[in-house]
């Protein structure tokens, strides 16, 4: 009696990286370092001081022209500025910086060649087109004179 | 008269494979060390990218598409966009925003596609609120399937 045995097996061959496909890596590495920026607008209009109210001083001249633009992600910093020259005898300038928002304006403080603090508590903040407001004073006591310039530095940090 | 008992084993193999599916991809390396450290005043923090890697691919597969994800998300108010130059007859999905969950970088991968290299570009940006960081790392995981 001859007896025939059937031995079947299936293999199944495949390539494993093709069927479930491959990954590779790429390692990024980032600094977010801090950042402030500062931009003024451009100069304001000349000021003159020429008139007056018969028994008050000299009427002052405003200039609310121009505006600054800024940009910080640090946290706690402020705006200051400062002359390069004393004003003449008897006469100010003052300057008052509307404040970016979460930020403290200092109002209209009178420039000298000392850096004040004009905004304080900016804070992580990118804002535009803040208004600058000049004010030129002098009493009675001030000589005519002019036209004569001055520079403000202004400084956006800690 | 005996019997005599003949046993004939035959053995039948089937080799079966589906897929005669070559795959090859590799990446150039890892991007330069990317730093947002400037802004235009009354502007976001300005973004940086880098465009200096690349992947390389061949695959046989029907309907492949290149893929990638973070192992990890980022700060808050950071993002890192990726952008992949897709092969020839595929489709690039444009720039992504990263994240912890796969997207699709590029899809409909021809069969046959032979050997190619294409561009990587990451782009990196922060808004004004996120904390400052120094030299963190973040891996990217790209994935042909």
């Amino acid at each position: 009696m001859k007896h025939v045995i059937f031995t079947v097996s299936i293999l199944f061959c495949c390539a494993c990286t093709g069927l479930f496909g491959a990954t590779n890596s790429q390692t990024v590495t980032y600094t977010i370092s801090g950042v402030n920026s500062l931009t003024i607008s451009g100069n304001p209009a000349p000021m003159t001081i020429g008139g007056a109210v018969a028994g008050s001083q000299p009427m002052s001249a405003s200039d609310s022209s121009t505006t600054y633009n800024l940009t910080t992600n640090n946290v706690g910093q402020r705006i200051t500025a400062s002359l390069n020259t004393a004003m003449p005898s008897n006469v100010t300038l003052a300057m008052r910086l509307a404040a970016p928002a979460g930020a403290s304006s200092a109002g209209s403080v009178v420039l000298s060649t000392s850096a004040q603090n004009f905004v304080t508590s900016v804070s992580q903040v990118s804002q535009s087109n803040l208004t600058i407001t000049y004010t030129l004073s002098a009493t009675v006591a001030a000589a005519p004179q002019g036209p004569l310039t001055r520079m403000i530095t202004f400084t956006l940090g800690p | 008269m005996k019997n005599r008992l003949i046993y004939h084993v035959i053995s039948l193999s089937i080799v079966f494979n589906p897929l005669s599916a070559a795959l090859t991809f590799s990446v150039s390396g890892n991007p330069a060390p990317m730093t947002i450290n400037s802004a235009v005043a009354g502007s976001p923090l300005t973004s940086v990218s880098d465009t200096s890697t690349s992947y390389t691919l061949a695959t046989d597969n029907k309907g492949a598409k290149l893929s990638a994800r973070l192992n990890t998300s980022l700060p808050s108010g950071v993002t890192l966009k990726l952008l992949a130059a897709a092969p020839t007859g595929a489709t690039s999905t444009g720039t992504i925003t990263l994240s912890t969950t796969n997207q699709d970088l590029v899809t409909g991968i021809p069969p046959l596609t032979p050997l190619q290299t294409r561009s990587l570009t990451y782009t990196l940006a922060a808004a004004v609120t996120a904390s400052l960081v120094v030299s963190k790392t973040v891996t990217v995981t790209l994935t042909l399937r």
